[in-house]
C-alpha cells in the first residue's frame, strides 16, 4: 500500500493489488484509524475500489503534524497482518432487495439473455443467486457498486448512455452491479426494478447499503412489485 | 443546466462518503464577500445567479448586496451599486440583469436565504435531487438579520484577463503519466470551453495521452484535474460527481478555481504544477487576504 496526494485538502491510499472485500475490509479500518487520530480535523473520507481519499482540514490541522500521524497506518497494518483484531470484519446484516425482474421494467433484460445464449429465467437466476460486496458507494447519493456479477451475464456498459433511466433500475457493467437510487443517465443494461428506498437524508446514515456490506437480490412477481408500489 | 438561480452557501461537508456531492457557491470569494457585506454568519444562504438575471419582489424590508459577476442592479427602477450594503423597503422589486461578462452573480440577504437544510448545507444540488432551481412565482425565506447591520462598500480589484495560471497539486497518478504528456501539460495553452456547468469545466487544446486507461473508480476531489482519453481536461468543481474512473494530473487550489469560474469562454488557461507546501501558503495567504479586506463603512 502507498499514499499521496489528492488536492489541497486530501490524503489517497492505494493498495497494490486487485479489488477485494479483504482489500476493502483493510481501507475500512484505516478510514476508522484516521477518523480518530484527525479527531476535529477530520472532513471526510471515501473508499474506492483499491483506494482510501482522506479530507482533511489543515487549518485545524497543519499538515505536517497529520503526516506524521496518519503516515504510520500503513506499516501497522502490515504489522500486524493476519491478525484479525487490526481488520474491521463487517458485522452489518446483509441487506435483502426485492426485484422484479420483467421486460416492462428492464429495458436490456431480453437483449442480455439473447446475447448471452441464455433464458431470461437464467439470466435471472445468475444475478438473484449470488450475494454481492459493496466495494464503494458514490456516483450518486445511495449509489453502491456491488460486485461480483456472474461472468456468465457481465456485460460492458452501453456504448450510448441512457439520458435517463428509471429510479430503482437494477443494472449490470462488467462484473458489477448497482440500483440507481434516482432516476439519471445511465450506461449501464437495465436487467430489473427495486423499490427499496437506498438514500434518505433524513436518516443516519443516509444510504441503506454502506461499504463493506454484502447485498442480496431477491426475485419477486408482478402482484408483489405492484403490492409494494410498483407500477408496470 | 448551466443557466438558473439556485440556493446555494458554502457547501455540503462530509457526506462525500454517501455519494453525496459538495455543492456551494462557485465563486466561493464573491459569495463570502456578499455575507460579509450583509453581516451574516459565514456560511449563510445566498442566491447563485448563473447568467439568467433575477427579479423579485420584496415581501418584508431588507438588507441586500450584490457580488460577483457584473451585474446591474435596480430597485424600482432607480439603479444601485454592486458590491455595497444596500437598504430596501417592503414592496420593492429588485431587478438584477444578467451578468455582462463572467458567470456567477450572488444576492445576499441579511438573516440568509432561510430554506431546509439538508445534511448540514442548504446548497441545491439538482442531480443529487436536493432542493431545486429558483422558478417563477417562489416565495424565498429568510432568516432574521442583526438588529442593525452595518453598511459597506467593496472596491473591486479585478482585471478581467485573456490568460490565467491554474496553480495544482500534482496527484497520484501524475507520476504514471507519459513523460510526454507531463512535459506538455504545463507548456500547453487551453481554452476554456462553453462546455461547463456546475460539475466542471471542459478545456482545449493539443491532446496528448496519460497513457494511463481507465482506473478503478475512486472519490475525485474539488479542483481535480481529470484526463479522459481524448486528453481534454476537466476540471470538476463543486457539483462533480463524488467518484470517477479516469485518470487525474492534480487538482487546482481552490482560490484558483474561484478565478477559473469568473472567466469567460475563449479564456486561455495554463496549468503550473506547485508542491504542497508550497500550495498550503498560497492558500494561507489568500485567507489572510480575505479575512484582512478593508471594506468600507458607509454612512446608512
Amino acid at each position: 500500500m502507498t499514499w499521496g496526494i489528492a488536492g489541497e485538502c486530501g490524503l489517497r491510499w492505494v493498495l497494490d493489488e486487485q479489488p477485494s472485500p479483504a482489500g476493502t475490509q483493510r481501507l475500512i479500518s484505516i478510514k476508522q484509524l484516521c477518523r480518530d487520530l484527525l479527531a476535529d480535523a477530520w472532513i471526510d473520507a471515501v473508499v474506492g475500489y483499491t483506494t482510501l481519499t482522506v479530507f482533511i482540514d489543515f487549518s485545524v490541522m497543519p499538515r505536517s503534524e497529520a503526516l506524521g500521524l496518519l503516515s504510520p497506518l500503513v506499516g501497522q497494518l502490515k504489522s500486524e497482518a493476519g491478525q484479525e483484531s487490526v481488520i474491521a470484519t463487517t458485522k452489518l446484516p446483509v441487506v435483502t432487495l426485492p426485484t422484479l425482474y420483467h421486460p416492462a421494467v428492464a429495458a436490456d433484460l431480453a437483449e442480455l439473455a439473447d446475447r448471452k445464449q441464455l433464458t431470461v429465467e437464467e439470466v435471472v437466476d445468475l444475478h438473484s443467486q449470488r450475494t454481492y460486496f459493496a466495494y464503494a458507494n458514490g456516483f450518486a447519493p445511495g449509489f453502491s457498486y456491488l460486485g461480483d456479477v456472474d461472468p456468465r451475464i457481465a456485460i460492458e456498459r452501453l456504448s450510448t448512455p441512457r439520458r435517463q433511466v428509471p429510479a430503482g433500475s437494477v443494472g449490470i457493467a462488467d462484473r458489477q452491479t448497482a440500483v440507481y437510487p434516482q432516476a439519471s443517465p445511465g450506461g449501464w443494461h437495465i436487467i430489473g426494478r427495486c423499490l427499496t428506498p437506498l438514500f434518505d437524508p433524513q436518516h443516519t446514515p443516509p444510504t441503506l447499503i454502506s461499504v463493506g456490506q454484502w447485498v442480496k437480490f431477491e426475485a419477486i412477481d408482478i402482484d408483489e412489485f405492484q403490492r409494494q408500489g410498483g407500477d408496470l | 443546466m448551466g443557466l438558473l438561480a439556485s440556493i446555494q452557501d458554502g457547501g455540503r461537508f462530509g457526506q462525500l462518503q454517501y455519494g453525496v456531492t459538495q455543492g456551494g457557491a462557485m465563486d466561493g470569494f464573491a459569495y463570502r464577500l456578499g455575507q460579509r457585506l450583509v453581516s451574516n454568519p459565514a456560511n449563510a444562504a445566498a442566491i447563485e445567479i448563473a447568467m439568467s438575471g433575477l427579479h423579485c419582489r420584496l415581501i418584508y424590508d431588507a438588507t441586500i448586496a450584490v457580488t460577483g459577476a457584473p451585474v446591474s442592479i435596480e430597485f424600482d427602477g432607480h439603479p444601485q451599486p454592486m458590491n455595497s450594503t444596500l437598504t430596501a423597503p417592503r414592496g420593492a422589486n429588485i431587478s438584477i440583469s444578467s451578468a455582462q461578462k463572467g458567470l456567477y452573480s450572488y444576492l445576499s440577504v441579511a438573516g440568509g436565504i432561510a430554506n431546509p437544510s439538508v445534511l448540514g448545507s442548504r446548497s441545491t444540488v439538482l442531480r443529487d435531487g436536493i432542493g431545486s432551481a429558483l422558478s417563477v412565482g417562489d416565495s424565498i425565506p429568510c432568516g432574521r438579520p442583526m438588529a442593525n447591520p452595518k453598511h459597506y462598500r467593496y472596491s473591486p480589484n479585478q482585471r478581467g484577463s485573456k490568460t490565467i495560471c491554474l496553480r495544482y497539486l500534482p496527484g497520484f497518478q501524475a507520476p504514471e503519466m507519459t513523460p510526454e504528456f507531463s512535459a506538455q501539460f504545463q507548456n500547453n495553452h487551453y481554452l476554456i470551453t462553453a462546455k461547463r456547468d456546475r460539475m466542471g469545466i471542459r478545456l482545449s487544446g493539443n491532446a496528448h495521452s496519460t497513457g494511463i486507461s481507465q482506473l478503478w473508480s475512486e472519490a475525485t476531489c474539488f479542483g481535480a484535474i481529470q484526463i479522459p482519453p481524448d486528453g481534454q481536461p476537466i476540471v470538476l468543481l463543486a457539483d462533480r460527481q463524488t467518484m470517477g474512473g479516469y485518470p487525474k494530473i492534480g487538482a487546482v487550489l481552490s482560490v484558483d478555481c474561484d478565478r477559473l469560474c469568473r472567466a469567460a469562454v475563449g479564456t486561455t488557461v495554463q496549468f503550473k504544477a506547485v508542491d504542497p507546501t508550497e500550495g498550503d501558503r498560497i492558500l494561507w495567504l489568500a485567507s489572510n487576504y480575505e479575512q484582512e479586506l478593508r471594506l468600507a463603512e458607509r454612512g446608512s
